[in-house]
């Protein structure tokens, strides 16, 4: 374990990204209302959806930029 | 049978056929011997990003998926959307553990999470003790995607008997599996406080 630790580098600071939308998910009074609409959808409802391509885009930026 | 929707039977029955075709071309496409337990459970470790996509795709978008969440959303409304900051916090949460997990699998040929655990830990009890709790945890898991089905086949206009009788061995299985739950909660709660 300790070699793959060492080879593996451990902590990346491009890993903070996902405090990000950790934070955006985890706090619901932040996407709570009803405007702006969207097409007629809800803020509540468009604004989560969105998040999960923009947490997607997240995930591949961390992953190409902590690859070996 | 006059409840019966032909329409949705028979794409029901086309779909099922498909799949089951597809399923053995596949086991006779690329064939593995399937005495060795790494061709059996993990394809002989051959799959490539494509179709491990696939199978994550297959394993996340279930029954309960397509069925259970937007049923709640229909009767319950917005508290459905649990799932969707869910998906968004475990995704992540999964990239960050599973790639370094494949990594030391990988190289050491761990096959099951048993495997790592005792490799890691070198405690053969630890590694029983999460098999165990692995294969207890996935019984309601099963349990909730044969309601599933349930409600699948009951939306085809298909009921009667044979349906009731197959929920009431659902709900005896249900509390056979929470029955185990508690049990063994409560030894695993009762060995740790002797070992402390």
């Amino acid at each position: 374990m300790t070699e793959i630790h060492k080879k593996r580098g451990g902590w990346s600071w491009w890993y903070l990204l996902f405090v990000i939308q950790f934070a955006v998910a985890l706090w619901p009074p932040f996407y709570n209302r009803l405007e702006p609409t969207l097409m007629g959808i809800p803020f509540f409802y468009w604004f989560q959806l969105l998040w999960v391509i923009v947490s997607a885009v997240f995930t591949a930026i961390v992953y190409w930029a902590t690859q070996d | 049978m006059q409840d019966v929707n032909w329409v949705a039977l028979s794409i029901f029955v086309v779909l099922f056929g498909f799949i089951s075709w597809l399923g053995f071309a596949a086991a006779r496409w690329r064939k593995g011997d399937l005495d060795l337990l790494h061709e059996w459970g993990l394809g002989g470790r051959r799959f490539g990003t494509l179709i491990t996509w696939f199978l994550v795709g297959g394993d996340v978008y279930t029954a309960y998926t397509f069925i259970a969440v937007p049923a709640l959303a229909f009767g319950a409304g917005a508290v459905a959307f649990f799932a969707v900051p869910y998906t968004i916090i475990i995704y992540p949460l999964l990239f960050l553990v599973f790639r370094r997990l494949w990594h030391v699998c990988h190289k050491h040929g761990y096959i099951t999470a048993g495997d790592f655990v005792r490799g890691r830990f070198g405690n053969r009890w630890l590694a029983l003790a999460v098999t165990v709790t692995g294969i207890v945890a996935t019984m309601p898991y099963i349990a909730l995607q044969l309601v599933g089905i349930q409600v699948v086949v009951g939306a085809l206009g298909i009921s009667g008997p044979i349906w009731r009788l197959s929920n009431q061995a659902l709900q005896g299985h249900a509390r056979l599996v929470r029955a185990a739950a508690n049990r063994l909660s409560t030894e695993l709660g009762a060995k740790s406080l002797a070992k402390s």
